[in-house]
């Protein structure tokens, strides 16, 4: 049996499109996608490739604007909003894990975690304080001075996870986080996100491939060819 | 911001051996201008020292106006007389930073020896004058200068220059005879006896150079009392333009019709030195910074595309796209500071190397070495540094800015 969501909607897309240009074809890699993501879900989008899932993430966090249609964050028209404005309002609400873990390579995991407190213009110190116990929640205070290349895949994408959730944000971005990490590896990066969602009521959003994981998430959303064909909430 | 530095120096770090291929040409470049102009600055001092003490034009020269332009047509009117001598050499001794009035008069006739006779230019000098106006503060000659000097005690005692004494082999205690025109008009000759000889230095003129007493030559054009000018030495050779001014109205307001020259406007080959190696100077600054320019952009360039997904990265989590422009233009900043700093370096050792290996070259014109020195020019090399580094900064803002420019999710694709 399907839980009822009664939270209010973090996220809300409607009738939303995006189409790429490819020389002299177009493809329509979103077709009215209507959506709502409420606070405190643990999501998962899922499907095929080409189907939509990447374009779909971007757009929920904002990195990419659809072609037609709205997306609303709260009560915040976000169709208007410059690029300044766009990317405040990421640094401020919205953390992201990805799939190559995209950390910079020449700071430690510590400093790695540090980097959107400062990039927010937060005292060192106090970037520092909130860092080490981003790492420790993470379960890698112990290689804080470690730089990237020191640890494994898992390690990497805590680190990650750890960078996403210091600044406190209202969602979570994760794409494909587990496509480069062996299945144990994938598991506890999933219980971990999963464990942050439930302490923090943060909202997780994240894609994958892997059916497996699927059993762990709140809700999943299928998409093929740019249209959900699914969204289930799970008991 | 400290973030930023922090990013930026570890940003150069990620790619070492560029960064070092880049920060030696900035530092090769940096130190090329910067010798140059050590060189050329301390050949600007040697020249100046030249003109003010060796070739004795003061600091500066008073004359009648129009004495230079319309004086050797008619001396006569254009010599100051000795009431004017007095009266402005008084003026001038009361003003602060002048060390010495000293009037002149020049003449030209002929030299004979007894058998065979040339014409020689001379100068008119009183003898404790002539020896206060060569003394210099430093001295560049790699061979000691023998000073030029007149004997008070004995007015027919003339100097000859070395070319001219050898023409007519006259030797020191020589006897020979002065034939001039004098201010009237008729001829006028005197026995002189030579004193020592010297080096004028020029080529063109060290064969019919001479030194005489004021006395000497006041007598030989019938000029009692009289100057053509008044040379003015200064204790600070930093006031000359300054004073000029100042004393040009003074003595202006007092009712003399007088012009004042700078010895740099007296010195021809000075400015002429002085404009020839500027312009080389410009031309090899345009060069080196052309080739750092192009080695940043292209380093800056490089480093942009291998860094493209972590500038996607930067701007996801919330870096402005102003942000990554900072960013890379701070990196290339400290590349092109630490570059010309290195390049400080370079010019510390290098010069230092110079200035102890005693080389000495004979430039043109001349007939005497000189040592090949190189001063530290502040003024050029902090311009440069500065420059260099303006420059070198503004060379990462197009890559920046084209970095800055690109979509986030093309950026976090690129591979």
């Amino acid at each position: 049996m399907n839980k009822i969501i009664t939270a209010p909607a973090l996220l809300k897309l409607r009738n939303v499109r995006r189409r790429f240009r490819l020389g002299e074809t177009s493809i329509d890699a979103l077709n009215s996608i209507s959506l709502d993501i409420h606070a405190g879900e643990f999501l998962a989008v899922w499907g095929p490739s080409g189907s939509g899932k990447s374009t779909l993430m971007n757009i929920v966090g904002l990195i990419d604007a659809p072609t037609a249609g709205e997306v609303c964050f709260g009560e915040q028209a976000t169709g208007g909003m410059d690029d300044d404005a766009l990317t405040d309002f990421r640094a401020r609400h919205i953390g992201f894990v990805f799939q190559n873990f995209n950390l910079v390579p020449v700071l430690s995991a510590l400093e790695n975690v540090m980097l959107p407190l400062q990039i927010r213009g937060g005292a060192e110190h106090k970037a520092r304080e909130l860092a080490a116990a981003a790492l420790r929640d993470v379960g890698l205070e112990r290689f804080k001075d470690s730089l990237p290349d020191k640890l494994s895949g898992g390690q990497r994408q805590r680190v990650a996870i750890a960078r996403a959730l210091v600044v406190e944000p209202k969602l979570v971005i994760a794409d494909e986080p587990t496509a480069n990490l062996d299945s144990e590896n994938s598991r506890m990066v999933v219980d971990l996100m999963r464990e942050m969602n439930r302490a923090r009521q943060v909202t997780f959003v994240f894609t994958t491939h892997d059916p497996r994981l699927l059993d762990h998430v709140d809700r999943k959303i299928l998409l093929r060819d740019g249209s959900i064909e699914s969204d289930e909430v799970m008991a | 911001m400290k973030n930023i530095f922090k990013l930026a120096l570890r940003g150069l770090l990620r790619n070492r051996r560029r960064s070092l291929v880049t920060l030696l040409a900035i530092a090769l470049g940096f130190s090329a201008i910067a010798l140059f102009a050590g060189y050329t600055h301390n050949v600007y001092g040697g020249l100046a020292r030249q003109s003010i003490h060796d070739e004795m034009i003061g600091h500066l020269t008073v004359s009648k106006r129009g004495m230079r332009t319309e004086g050797k047509l008619d001396p006569e009117r254009y010599l100051l007389t000795q009431a004017e001598v007095d009266a402005i050499s008084q003026l001038l001794r009361d003003e602060p930073h002048v060390k010495l009035v000293a009037p002149r008069l020049a003449l030209s006739g002929l030299l004979s020896n007894g058998r065979a006779s040339t014409i020689f230019i001379a100068e008119g000098v009183e003898p404790r004058a002539m020896a206060l106006l060569q003394q210099s503060e430093a001295d560049n000659a790699v061979v000691p200068k023998i000073k030029k000097q007149l004997d008070p005690a004995r007015p027919e005692v003339v100097e000859l220059s070395e070319g001219l004494a050898d023409m007519l082999h006259l030797a020191s205690g020589g006897q020979g005879a002065m034939l001039v025109n004098s201010l009237s008009g008729q001829a006028n000759a005197l026995d002189v006896t030579v004193g020592h000889t010297f080096n004028t230095g020029n080529a063109r003129s060290n064969d019919k150079f001479a030194f005489l007493t004021l006395d000497l030559t006041r007598t030989l054009l019938d000029a009692e009392g009289r100057a053509d000018r008044l040379t003015v030495l200064l204790d600070d050779v930093s006031q000359t333009k300054m004073l000029r001014d100042h004393l040009l109205t003074n003595l202006n307001g007092a009712g003399y019709a007088v012009e004042i020259q700078t010895w740099q406007e007296l010195s021809d080959f000075y400015n002429q030195v002085h404009g020839m190696f500027d312009m080389i100077f410009g031309f090899i600054a345009s060069i080196v910074l052309t080739v750092v320019v192009m080695s940043v952009a292209n380093s800056m360039g490089m480093t942009v595309v291998e860094r493209t997904r972590e500038i996607g990265t930067l701007r996801a989590i919330g870096l402005k796209r102003s942000g990554v422009v900072r960013l890379f233009t701070t990196e290339s900043m400290l590349l092109t500071l630490i570059g010309c700093l290195l390049g400080l370096l370079i010019t510390l050792t290098v010069r230092w190397g110079i200035n102890l290996a005693n080389i000495s070259y004979i430039p043109p014109n001349s007939v005497a070495p000189v040592p090949l020195l190189v001063d530290m020019d502040i003024g050029r090399v902090s311009f440069t540094f500065i420059l260099m580094s303006v420059v070198g900064t503004l060379a990462a803002y197009m890559p920046a800015r084209r970095a800055a420019r690109k979509d986030i999710i093309d950026a976090l694709g690129h591979v």
